[in-house]
């Protein structure tokens, strides 16, 4: 099933594969000249003969033999690898078109560590098994097929005690094999988890040695890198024996041709031409047989990677139409919705959640953290699909809106603004591409952040890294939300966006944003209460359900949790203002 | 190639008693491996000189068992010791680099952001892994065998001899020659992966940015450039390869054929008897085997020097200097005296200069931007200070690893 996937990969490369098992069976039947050369020469010696030229007939047919192999290989492997890096580079192509087609949410629970895992280094593990697996196999499987057919010509008794080791050999190595894929699918769990551990210390270096003293995540990160190497050295201490059994005895098929072969020529059924013959060709099996073992280690390696492929590409997504859909206003509704981060959760994220809000206006979310805040502002995003009920926007369900047209229609600005690996003029870019110098400029401007970029060396020129770089994080704050006014959307939502942003910033930001929304749908979530008050609706979030809502001044009369609210928020700034 | 095998060697650290016994336990598996030839003989002489006995079907018999068995058990111990020297070196060079990311000043991750490190020590070191003990058996092994048997037949007829240590000086000349070509390749497929890995992580970690402001196609470019720069490497080191591979394949596969020749030329001039001359001609199949499997190996060698020269940059990183005493002190009064601190070439603080006395609280305000945060962990030390000096009770915070 797995393989089935990677060979429909492959396939599109089928004609180039067909090429290189084509060259590898020509290789492998010249590589055999060299053989009927020996064994011609040998019988030649014992049977007296002096001709120089006759040996040096058959030394040159070898030689021919071998150049004619030689090429034939190269050739074969060349077309091999050229289909296989091909079908990797379709592989990751795919995975990462997939990745934008997934729900967020799935994306998000997922340590990203681990889709660099599969997309970078394990689909570059395949190199190997892919492009030898076919051409080298069937090489592999020939050779020893021809071998044995020319023995059976010559004594087909000795064809079949030279196959002896065979059987001793795999019984041998089932010994071992019994738990391999089990062993082998171990294996990849242990190094997941180190990479995993690897991505999290190093991500979290910053807040690892402001605590370097406990050295907890050091202690995780060095248990997960040597569980690793003792996992992988375990594994093939418990192995070494049989597979050193297997080596050992396999291709060793002079063991019984030697002795065996002697008895039938003192029997004189068996002339000495033909057993020194058949020792130089029973030899000849021997290569092929050590490197056709070796292929039991990448077979499992390729179906547990395409595993894990098969996992990215098979899940869900998020099914969206095409074609654009008409929209009657902005209003944005939630419908009796309920909604869990993980299927099997107990308590779902949202519960029953049912709200309107109008085109034109403004309205705050607040409640506790872990109220549900974020996830209805994600959900209209479109990060997710709902559960039950319904979330509309202008009338349309979200489902029924295609992707783009959804984004579109909403500018998200969050706590984490990941900030992309270019300069700050074309992460502000982002927000409309196209957008003029100048446009951009104005949006940093409205953002309250042109002052600073400029003092930069390079000012929009920067270049601020995949975490942001050097940038304070009321710094990034502001780029986001410049980036988010040059998208011009009808929808804005802003997730704690200006948490990190000092007040007078904040200020500058508030007023620029206000200018921005007029006639826009604005979405605010935000624990400073004072930020909110101005609001057209307040709705008052709590464990997953909406509490109340109102205009500030009908909460402070009616809600409890929002006049408790209200009262700490003052209290820390009056605390503030001290 | 001596210097790859030098590298390893050094990279091994600890583990090179590992592999040291793991390489003499390699030689001595040769030795029986070359056991065969001894059987062989055996009854070539016996066919040759047309005895009859038994006997030599048992002796050939009991040389074939001897050499199945002690290859069996040095295998089985070679193998063992440079697995775990493999894995083993590749996880203390981890646990190294973890444990220095806890003394390199943040400064550093400027230059050298932390996805990269995480590649290397991620992506890089598993070729390290993978890629080593691969090289150590196969090319190594490969040496040692064919050495032991080169020797073997020295003994035995020296002037085939002479041909084998000729076969294997030209395979050794266009290996460094092969290797010279990779030498530019391995570092770029190097580049080229690290730099795939990083955009990966780029892609999954921004893709929330991406789909709300349709970058779709745009995101989606830079990693695109990436898998077909990767591609483009592995193929363009693949068609560097081959032909390379392969001619010295041909050429050893040629050194063969001249021994059949020798041999029969020798036989013939009545130089060697015929028992000699049939043992060569199988010795002719035998003798260059193991050398073909190391140059097939020897694209392997250089990526794991160029993996082992990437994590080795790691340790020139500077570290902060670390007394390593714990101190004691009785006050914790913090001083800043004239700190001056950058970011690269971004100034943050200016001759900042404040104290902070023991048990009282100070709040530090200012637009963001303005270098709170800074002052906090030069503190904490997640720097340190270009000039000017950071105090808690009087002692320097660069003076000793803690504070207690």
């Amino acid at each position: 099933m797995n393989r089935k996937l990677i060979i429909k990969f492959a396939a599109a490369y089928k004609s180039r594969y067909i090429c290189s098992v084509i060259c590898a069976v020509i290789s492998e039947i010249l590589g055999m000249v060299p053989y009927f050369a020996v064994a011609a020469m040998i019988t030649a010696l014992l049977a007296g003969k002096s001709e120089v030229l006759f040996f040096l007939g058959w030394c040159l047919a070898a030689a021919g033999g071998y150049i004619g192999k030689g090429l034939f290989s190269g050739i074969s492997t060349s077309i091999s690898h050229e289909a296989t890096f091909r079908t990797m580079k379709q592989l990751r192509r795919q995975l990462i078109a997939k990745l934008s087609r997934m729900p967020m949410g799935n994306l998000l629970n997922t340590p990203s560590g681990y889709y660099k895992d599969v997309i970078a280094d394990r689909v570059e593990g395949m190199e190997t098994p892919l492009a030898h697996l076919l051409p080298e196999l069937i090489a592999n499987i020939l050779v020893p097929l021809m071998m044995l057919i020319y023995l059976i010509t010559i004594d087909w008794r000795m064809a079949l005690i030279t196959l002896v080791t065979v059987p001793v050999g795999l019984i041998v190595m089932r010994t071992t094999m019994g738990s391999y894929q089990e062993k082998y699918e171990g294996s990849v769990r242990v190094s997941n988890e180190m990479t995993n551990a690897i991505v999290e210390y190093m991500g979290g270096i910053e807040v690892i040695k402001a605590f370097s003293q406990s050295a907890r995540s050091y202690a995780k990160y060095s248990d997960a890198v040597k569980d690793n190497a003792a996992y992988f050295y375990n594994w093939m201490k418990s192995a070494q024996w049989g597979m050193s059994c297997y080596t050992a005895i396999t291709p060793t098929v002079l063991l019984p041709v030697l002795p065996i072969g002697y008895v039938f020529y003192i029997n004189g059924s068996l002339t000495a031409a033909e057993l020194v013959t058949v020792i130089v060709l029973a030899m000849g099996v021997v290569g092929p047989l050590i490197t056709a073992s070796n292929y039991v280690d990448n077979m499992a390696r390729v179906s547990t990677v395409a595993g894990q492929i098969q996992d990215i590409l098979t899940g869900p997504e998020l099914v969206r139409p095409e074609k654009p859909v008409e929209l009657a206003g902005r209003d944005i509704i939630f419908d009796d919705v309920t909604f869990s981060y993980q299927a099997d959760q107990e308590e779902a994220a949202l519960e029953h959640v049912s709200l309107k809000i109008p085109q034109g206006t403004v309205t705050a979310l607040t409640g506790p953290s872990g109220s549900g805040k974020s996830t209805m502002a994600k959900l209209i995003s479109g990060f997710w699909d709902v559960n039950q009920g319904n979330i509309l926007i202008g009338g349309q369900n979200v489902q029924d809106i295609p992707q783009k047209q959804l984004s579109d229609q909403i500018a998200y600005v969050s706590q984490d603004n990941y900030l992309f690996d270019d300069t700050i003029r074309e992460n502000i870019r982002m927000g409309r591409s196209g957008a003029t110098d100048q446009e951009v400029e104005q949006a940093a401007k409205d953002a309250g952040c042109d002052k600073f970029i400029r003092s930069l060396e390079k000012g929009y020129d920067t270049v601020v890294g995949g975490a942001g770089g050097h940038l304070s994080g009321g710094e990034r704050q502001r780029i986001a939300i410049a980036r988010a006014m040059l998208k011009n959307a009808p929808v804005i939502i802003l997730d704690e966006a200006t948490a990190y942003v000092d007040p007078e910033n904040e200020a500058v930001i508030q007023e620029a944003v206000s200018r921005l929304v007029a006639g826009k749908t604005l979405l605010v979530i935000a624990h400073r209460l004072s930020t909110i008050t101005d609001a057209d609706q307040i709705v008052v979030m709590n464990a997953g359900k909406v509490s109340d809502s109102g205009s500030h001044e009908e909460l402070l009369e009616k809600s409890e949790l929002y006049q408790h609210m209200w009262q700490a928020h003052i209290g820390a700034k009056d605390g503030e203002e001290l | 190639m001596i210097k790859v095998f030098q590298k390893i060697w050094a990279f091994a650290g600890k583990e090179q008693r590992n592999i040291r016994n793991s390489i003499i336990l390699a030689f001595f598996n040769g030795i029986f491996y070359a056991m065969q030839f001894a059987a062989v003989f055996v009854i070539l002489d016996a066919l040759v000189g047309e005895r009859k006995a038994v006997s030599v079907a048992w002796t050939a018999l009991t040389i074939m068992l001897i050499s199945i068995a002690g290859r069996v058990i040095l295998q089985t111990c070679s193998q063992l010791k440079r697995v775990h020297a493999g894995y083993f070196m590749v996880a203390n060079k981890r646990i190294g680099i973890g444990d220095k990311l806890r003394v390199v000043p943040m400064g550093y991750f400027n230059k050298n952001s932390l996805g990269q490190i995480t590649a290397v020590t991620t992506t890089t070191l598993t070729d390290v892994e993978n890629a080593a003990p691969v090289v150590l058996v196969i090319v190594l092994g490969g040496f040692i065998n064919s050495l032991i048997f080169t020797l073997f037949v020295l003994g035995f007829e020296w002037r085939i001899g002479l041909i084998t240590v000729l076969g294997m000086a030209v395979f050794i000349l266009t290996t460094s020659l092969i290797e010279k070509r990779s030498r530019d390749g391995a570092p770029k497929r190097q580049r080229a992966q690290e730099n795939l890995v990083e955009k990966v992580l780029e892609t999954v970690q921004g893709m929330s940015v991406v789909k709300s402001f349709n970058l779709d196609g745009k995101s989606e470019r830079k990693v695109d450039t990436a898998i077909e720069e990767s591609y483009r490497n592995n193929s363009k080191i693949e068609k560097q390869m081959t032909p390379f591979t392969f001619a010295q394949q041909i050429i050893l596969n040629l050194f063969s054929v001249l021994i059949m020749g020798a041999t029969v030329l020798l036989y013939l001039n009545g130089q060697i008897s015929l028992v000699k001359a049939l043992a060569l001609m199988v010795y002719s199949f035998m003798v260059f085997e193991q050398l073909k499997s190391a140059g097939g190996n020897i694209t392997n060698l250089r990526i794991t020097e160029a993996s082992i020269d990437k994590a080795n940059e790691i340790d020139h990183v500077p570290v902060m200097d670390e007394a390593g005493s714990a101190i004691q002190t009785d006050q914790k009064d913090i001083c800043f005296k004239d700190v001056i601190f950058s970011y690269d070439t971004r100034r943050i603080l200016k001759n900042v200069s404040f104290n902070v006395p023991e048990k009282t609280t100070t709040a530090i305000i200012g637009p963001s931007g303005s270098g709170k945060s800074t002052l906090c962990s030069l503190i904490a030390r997640f720097w340190d200070v270009d000039e000017g000096q950071v105090t808690i009770g009087g002692i320097d915070v660069r003076s000793t690893s803690w504070i207690v």
